[in-house]
């Protein structure tokens, strides 16, 4: 307001250019600060999104991207007449929506029952053990999964065998276990450290409000269903809209510890197929093309989602 | 009123505490049983079903990791990799999300938006793997260091907590006649620690378990980090022994070393460094960093 009033009596055009420079030169402090991590952005996001019209072009390695020439869809047509990329954003849908499924109402779950807990300390002793599988990366886990579960040499199998006599069955790289495995993983990993949001709304509730349901008699269950389960309406809501543009990734880092060619038919998933097409095989047009075609995709699910949560009177990402 | 509550659910708040014991049981396993694995000999290892103590306690799996000349390096790689990293992404995080709190700044807002769509919409990985190409990383140890600069996440709640810290402490500086770029590192940042402790923290655990960006492109197997080495020794199924002198000088005097063995003692090796900075970095997330960003 005060820049509009200050600007009165002076030419237009001028004033405002100059108001701007001064603006500017202000804050010219604030770009320096702020410059290393634009260029960051700019080199390491957006350079190679000038990268993605190679999916319209076919790739000669000594022009590079820009001499290579246009092909227009051709690369897109061979795509999806190719059923190993089918197959792949098959998998990627059903493990995605598995996890979802699965995996989604978990942290909830936890964090209504840690919230329960009386003693003090046993909550954050169990906190802490929750939390701690998500610092550690895929590859340990693939190293944690196998010791357990290796046919020969996992606790599991030797257990059963030795206990109970029975023949221990194959789980690792077995085409009828490859998805429980990758659910499950998923949940041991990540579970605690999705109570976190939900721990952070469900201490911004009011007391007042239990303690006059306490007054109206309603028991803890009670409690529970309808003060605390409605205050993770939100970060419930922002949970799932993040999971639902996200339901094209599938979690490379997991598939591609776990799965082995033997699993491909249950397990792989875009970005494993990417990741072979292009750096395995060198079809830089072609896994390009896959990519551009993951990230639209991505792109429309999210605005949708978020739509949807807008719809049903949540408050959404934007 | 409280003695309602109490007898009202007794048997719940059993069961509850018995499901938590349980979930913890199940939690820790798998890293026992990994632990107990890298403790033992061979022969103990396949004629105990499940381990819960060693009878022997069998140490030449540690000796090899730490006589094998691939595994000292890769650990060096991935410590330097870490410690600059970290310094780097810091760096870079503190001072962009420092500036993002000037909402009154020109260009602000296109700044933001450029940040955010990047969560959202990328090149993919062959571009990137040509860009990579081009800036001549191939090969390099920074192609695990410069392309991890921002995690946007990290930004958002950096530039939240910066949000938090009063004005009128940076106006008074101002009239004193410093400029942003002494205000920053003299105010905001030492006003920040604790924080950005628990930052550096977070990127030091992502720059440890760094082994993609290493996988795409370094060949070289001196650069390798740890990660990914590991990686090779359990999902490529690589055997360890076959790799160096390291294995037949342990191996010389000790009959009971074993490929799993090693593999576990090197999964140890790579988890104790994350459960050492561990307690530092729950100390803080419990304490709300994490609460000021969910709500704004």
């Amino acid at each position: 307001m005060s820049q509009v009033t200050s600007g009165i009596g002076r030419a237009p055009g001028a004033g405002k250019g100059r108001r701007l420079w001064r603006e500017i030169s202000n804050y010219k402090y604030i770009y320096m600060l702020i410059l290393p991590g634009i260029l960051f952005f700019i080199i390491f996001s957006y350079t190679p999104m000038y990268g993605i019209i190679l999916a319209f072009k076919k790739f000669m390695y000594n022009k590079g991207i820009t001499g290579s020439p246009w092909v227009g869809f051709t690369n897109f047509d061979v795509l999806f007449r190719n059923a190993d990329f089918w197959r792949a954003v098959k998998n990627t849908l059903i493990i995605s929506f598995g996890n979802i499924l699965f995996g989604f109402p978990v942290p909830i779950i936890l964090s209504l029952m840690l919230n329960e807990l009386r003693s003090f300390k046993f909550k954050k002793v169990s906190q802490t053990v929750l939390y701690l599988p998500h610092f550690i990366s895929w590859v340990i886990m693939a190293g944690l999964i196998y010791n357990m579960f290796s046919v020969t040499n996992g606790a599991v199998g030797k257990v059963m065998y030795s206990w109970f006599g029975i023949e221990p069955a194959r789980i690792l790289g077995n085409p009828a276990c490859f998805r429980t495995l990758v659910y499950i993983s998923n949940i041991w990993k990540n579970s605690g450290w999705g109570t976190i949001i939900y721990l952070a709304a469900i201490s911004g509730v009011n007391p007042e409000l239990y303690e006059s349901a306490v007054l109206d008699g309603a028991s803890r269950f009670k409690q529970m269903i309808y003060i605390t389960l409605p205050s993770l309406a939100f970060a419930i809501s922002i949970n799932l809209i993040l999971d639902m543009g996200g339901v094209m990734n599938a979690g490379f880092d997991q598939i591609f510890n776990l799965y082995d060619p033997g699993v491909y038919k249950v397990g792989d998933i875009i970005d494993t197929y990417v990741y072979r097409i292009g750096i395995q095989n060198a079809q830089y047009e072609m896994s390009t093309a896959v990519g551009l075609f993951k990230s639209v995709i991505n792109c429309i699910l999210l605005v949708t989602a978020n739509k949807i949560t807008n719809m049903l009177g949540q408050e959404g990402l934007f | 009123m409280f003695q309602s509550k109490r007898n009202g659910l007794k048997p719940f708040d059993f069961f509850n505490v018995l499901f938590f014991i349980l979930l913890c049981f199940i939690m820790i396993m798998p890293f026992w049983n990994v632990l107990m694995t890298s403790l033992v000999s061979e022969g103990e290892y396949f004629s105990r079903p499940i381990i819960l103590w060693p009878k022997n306690f069998y140490l030449a799996s540690y000796k090899y990791i730490f006589s094998s000349d691939k595994l000292i390096r890769s650990m060096a790689v991935t410590v330097f990799v870490a410690l600059i990293g970290t310094v780097y992404s810091m760096v870079l995080t503190t001072m962009l999300s420092y500036g993002m709190t000037k909402k009154k700044m020109p260009g602000r807002n296109f700044f933001l938006t450029i940040i955010i769509i990047t969560m959202f919409f990328g090149g993919g990985l062959i571009p990137y793997y040509l860009l990579i190409r081009n800036l001549h990383l191939i090969n390099k140890i920074w192609v695990m260091i410069l392309p991890a600069g921002v995690n946007i996440w990290y930004f958002i709640l950096v530039k939240s907590f910066f949000n938090q810290i009063p004005q009128s402490l940076e106006e008074s500086a101002k009239i004193d006649g410093a400029n942003e770029i002494t205000i920053f590192f003299r105010i905001v940042i030492p006003l920040s620690l604790p924080a950005l402790a628990t930052f550096s923290l977070f990127y030091g655990v992502a720059f440890w378990n760094t082994w993609y960006d290493a996988l795409l492109f370094i060949t070289k197997e001196d650069l390798h980090p740890l990660q990914l080495v590991l990686r090779k020794m359990i999902v490529q199924n690589e055997r360890p022994g076959l790799m160096d002198a390291a294995y037949k000088k342990v191996t010389g005097n000790n009959f009971g070393l074993f490929d799993d063995g090693i593999k576990m003692a090197t999964v140890i090796v790579a988890t104790v460094p994350i459960l050492c900075v561990y307690p530092f970095l729950q100390r803080y997330f419990v304490q709300g960093i994490f609460v000021g960003s969910i709500k704004g």
